[in-house]
């Protein structure tokens, strides 16, 4: 981050666990070095799963400096976005680095003795993030929009390009036998928790559970060897910006062989552009998005699929937002704190999963009556 | 549940509001969503009950003219409760448990003519009864 002090808080690098850490990464990452130790910790703002730490080392001789890493560490409970998978981040980062903008990989390690859950290691990228819900208050996006939308489709464009056939991040992405194939563990697992039989069902869930079903059914199918990495999780929040360039693209857990339709269909799905319904990812219209898609690779965006792969990562996110909250017992909010503790949670109406469904459902009709123009 | 929730959150925004102690951040920020979700909620409130209505009108067709499609080897599978209560919430929160118990069925047959009619049947009342809920939760969204 460009500044530290309004991104993250203070941290103590004192005790057993930043022991640990240090000799770990000089053991594995600075070996050649005479010293290394964490002078500064940090916690940034935000995020919802994986704890990430900005960690100062200073190294010592011959390379004598300071540099801060971020260490991405597990969280203790397998949450919604789980299973976590460290070994994967760090196989998607030495596999893409001089190809894709991601951050230098330093170091993974899957044993939990070292840093109590398995973490990966990675430079800290100097640079601004975004979430959706703040991108229209960033001066950057203010004045300077297209030519976001154009860096973005230009990352779109190197991952596109890279050749995943015969590279090392096979060692952590499985080669589908066909697209139904590559979206049907996503499916599944997304689906599952509509699967069982309850009293309480919304609207909202009983759409989320079928429309699994027609993911399935409705996939369009491309040659295997067309398939390129689909980050999964494509957002602005996931670029670090360094002025209008994509200094890197983080978070890549969710990262899986498929369509190219599908990287796009994330970024453009309606639920990443509710406030502003015209721009593709809050970037770029569509026809701009198409035109700097078709100049960076030389095909036009497809938009039978494109379509198709909105109403995909629709599911993945609202099937993720609806869940069921089974077992809430009287008197427990939402958010599953006790009214009579000391944190209450009011909680809120469940207007959320009514407009994702409709969102979503538009789509659907459009992709069945043949009109892939419908965005 | 869509219908039983702003009750819910009444109570809960009571509880809170009626406590007495002096409020810390964290309670601040709850009475601050309490007054987002009580607007939100009054922009529903003339429109709610009638849409509730209407919802269940398209879900008890739809459920109607799936139990006429089904075959009679599959009835009981399917029609996994006949109760149909009088209360507008209870019936509501009643036909979709119906509905979603049936999904699994008309999934299994959906490659079978009558299967393939009636899934379609219920996909059309899920985005019909979306389409009027959609249009109630928009007033919330514009409050």
């Amino acid at each position: 981050m460009t500044d530290l002090d309004s991104h993250s808080t203070a941290e103590s690098s004192v005790g057993a666990q930043w022991d640990s850490l240090a000799r770990f990464l000089h053991s594995e990452a600075f070996a050649d070095a005479a010293t290394l130790r964490i002078v500064d910790v940090r916690r940034p703002r935000g995020g919802m799963s994986w704890e990430t730490f900005f960690v100062l080392l200073d190294i010592g001789s011959p390379h004598d400096r300071q540099q801060w890493i971020a260490v991405k560490r597990a969280p203790g409970d397998v949450g919604p976005l789980g299973p976590y998978n460290a070994r994967k981040d760090a196989i998607i980062f030495q596999s893409l680095h001089g190809h894709v903008p991601v951050p230098k990989f330093v170091a993974h390690c899957d044993d939990p003795d070292v840093f109590v859950r398995p973490f990966t290691a990675s430079e800290l990228i100097e640079g601004e993030s975004d979430d959706l819900y703040r991108i229209e208050r960033w001066p950057t996006w203010q004045t300077h929009r297209d030519e976001l939308g154009q860096a973005i489709v230009d990352a779109l464009a190197a991952l596109h390009r890279f050749r995943w056939q015969g590279n090392s991040i096979l060692e952590t992405l499985r080669i589908p036998g066909s697209i139904h194939d590559a979206l049907r563990p996503m499916v599944e697992w997304y689906s599952q928790p509509y699967q069982r039989r309850r009293d309480d069902v919304t609207l909202a869930q009983i759409f989320w559970r079928d429309l699994g079903v027609w993911l399935l059914d409705n996939a369009p199918e491309i040659p295997v060897d067309e398939m390129v990495v689909v980050h999964g999780d494509l957002r602005f929040g996931n670029m670090l910006w360094q002025g209008t360039r994509v200094a890197a693209i983080i978070d890549w857990e969710r990262a899986m062989l498929g369509d190219p339709m599908s990287n796009l269909g994330f970024l453009s799905m309606p639920m990443a552009r509710r406030r502003r319904p015209e721009l593709m990812g809050m970037a770029v219209t569509f026809e701009r998005l198409d035109e700097l898609y078709t100049a960076a690779l030389g095909t036009p965006i497809d938009r039978r699929r494109f379509q198709y792969y909105m109403i995909f990562w629709q599911f993945i996110e609202g099937s993720l937002m609806s869940r069921p909250t089974s077992g809430r017992p009287e008197g427990v909010g939402p958010g599953g704190t006790d009214l009579a503790a000391r944190r209450p949670v009011v909680g809120t109406l469940p207007i959320g999963p009514t407009l994702h469904l409709n969102q979503t459902l538009r789509l659907v009709e459009a992709f069945e009556n043949g009109d892939h123009d419908v965005l | 549940m869509f219908y039983d929730e702003p009750g819910g959150l009444l109570r809960r925004a009571g509880e809170l509001l009626s406590r007495t102690e002096a409020p810390d951040e964290a309670l601040l920020a709850q009475l601050r969503l309490i007054g987002v979700q009580l607007k939100r909620l009054g922009a529903m409130w003339p429109d709610l009950f009638g849409t509730l209505d209407a919802e269940n009108h398209i879900l008890l067709a739809a459920h109607a003219d799936i139990v006429a499609c089904v075959p009679q080897s599959l009835a009981v599978q399917i029609v996994t409760d006949y109760e149909q209560p009088a209360d507008p919430v209870l019936l509501n929160a009643a036909l979709l448990r119906q509905l979603n118990d049936m999904l699994a069925v008309l999934h299994d047959h959906r490659h079978e003519a009558w299967g393939a009619a009636s899934l379609q049947r219920l996909r059309r009342a899920v985005a019909d009864a979306a389409v009027i809920q959609g249009a109630l939760t928009d007033k919330a969204w514009a409050s």
